[in-house]
């Protein structure tokens, strides 16, 4: 399904001006209005992880922990590997004692570059 | 991240730009020959219309709406470019899905910007095939940049979404003449006295269930041109613009409802409805808010000026 942005043509450079607006704000200590924005934001473009994770953060610093799983939630659905999303959502669990959080938070440690993921496979092979 | 682009320093930084600018400039100058009319020659041919002369005695063809439209899009430099994005937008998939076939445990189905250019430095690497790649993605940052959001990583939905976006300019440009060229002719036809062109009048004759939900489904007034700006200019436009033709569909949608007692069709035409409200609402917030941080910051450097004026006197 199409979605408003790809529907009217959004640029990846103008969505990316709505979401700089939206950090704008929360570097101003208006967090219910970069709420607002990266609701605008992902009314558009529902696809984008990122903004699912940057929503969720946010959430998460007006404490609003639901929702801000929930945003997390649909960011891993969308990126399994979104490492913002598997780290904040990885603590939250652990807060609430849901073990869950640790696989959560391995899964984003575990991201490697391909130079580190290369220097891994020569210790196997060198034995190192 | 940022493992061998961060330990180069500052000189290979510089070296690093310039290659970038070099490449850019490259990029413009070996991006792909767009195959316009290859393209534009799969157009499904539709409408053949025909003049008949006040004589009647000679029937002189015109070209068919998509014929006229593959020509004017064949001479638009907009066109060619949205075309040309497209083509290479294309090229990034196959990137794409050369790094995560070869070397798909390595960025765990991400890539990102080190990713690339420690590729690109690395000329041991075991996989040329992905260096080849990560060369070719290197030589045209536009590209990247446009996909990667700064230094963010990028997923297989990122590429899909980015080839999505430039498709979707491309057949929005071609949307956009076939209207013009479909409202000329209009114009066109009615001048000659003939009858046809316009598009057929609703009125408020009730309509059965089916003929409603199908004219909600397609009957939609076409979507505005996407702005030409970027960044903030073009998102406030292109929002501003998808409020109008949402506006305009919420009045065709609660004209619709009027045409018919069926509750199925209501309930839909209710749902649809809601949705656009529910668009048009957060459409509306998110503008506010982001008009009222401006207003705010200009305010801001206002008083700034102010002050230093004061502090002058």
């Amino acid at each position: 399904m199409e979605t408003l942005a790809q529907e009217f043509g959004f640029t990846p450079d103008q969505l990316e001006a709505l979401r700089s607006k939206a950090f704008d704000l929360v570097d101003a200590g208006d967090h219910d209005g970069a709420v607002v924005v990266f609701h605008g934001l992902l009314a558009i473009d529902p696809n984008e992880a990122a903004n699912h994770a940057a929503l969720g953060s946010v959430l998460q610093e007006l404490g609003k922990i639901d929702e801000a799983v929930a945003s997390y939630d649909e960011a891993i659905k969308l990126e399994a590997y979104s490492p913002l999303a598997r780290v904040n959502r990885g603590e939250l669990r652990l807060k609430q004692g849901d073990s869950k959080g640790i696989e959560d938070l391995r899964i984003a440690a575990a991201r490697k570059s391909p130079v580190q993921a290369r220097a891994q496979s020569l210790l196997r092979r060198f034995g190192g | 991240m940022g493992g061998i682009q961060g330990a180069q320093g500052g000189a290979d930084n510089v070296q690093y730009d310039n290659a970038i600018d070099n490449a850019e400039q490259a990029g413009a100058l070996h991006a792909p020959q767009h195959p316009v009319n290859k393209v534009v020659a799969k157009g499904e041919d539709e409408n053949t219309t025909s003049q008949t002369g006040g004589t009647g005695e000679t029937r002189q063809a015109t070209k068919t709406v998509d014929q006229e439209v593959n020509e004017r899009l064949a001479g638009d430099p907009e066109y060619a470019s949205a075309l040309a994005e497209y083509e290479q937008a294309k090229q990034l998939q196959e990137f794409y899905d050369l790094i995560d076939s070869s070397v798909g445990m390595q960025f765990n189905g991400n890539i990102c910007r080190d990713d690339i250019i420690a590729l690109v430095n690395d000329v041991h690497a075991p996989n040329k095939a992905a260096r080849d790649a990560a060369k070719f993605l290197n030589d045209h940052p536009g590209i990247w940049n446009a996909l990667a959001k700064g230094d963010a990583f990028v997923g297989a939905h990122d590429v899909q979404e980015y080839i999505a976006n430039k498709k979707a300019a491309v057949d929005a440009k071609k949307s956009h003449v076939k209207s013009d060229v479909q409202a000329e002719r209009g114009i066109q036809t009615n001048q000659n006295g003939a009858t046809g062109g316009a598009a057929p009048a609703t009125g408020g004759a009730a309509a059965t269930p089916n003929e409603v939900i199908e004219e909600a489904k397609n009957g939609a007034p076409p979507k505005p041109a996407p702005s030409t700006r970027g960044g903030l200019e073009g998102a406030e436009e292109n929002t501003s613009n998808m409020m109008g033709w949402m506006e305009g569909e919420i009045d065709r949608l609660t004209a619709l409802m009027g045409k018919t007692d069926d509750p199925k069709a209501q309930k839909q035409l209710e749902m649809q409805l809601n949705q656009l409200s529910r668009r048009m609402q957060q459409m509306t917030a998110m503008l506010n808010q982001i008009t009222s941080m401006m207003s705010n910051i200009s305010k801001m450097y206002a008083d700034i000026a102010m002050n230093s004026i004061r502090n002058m006197r």
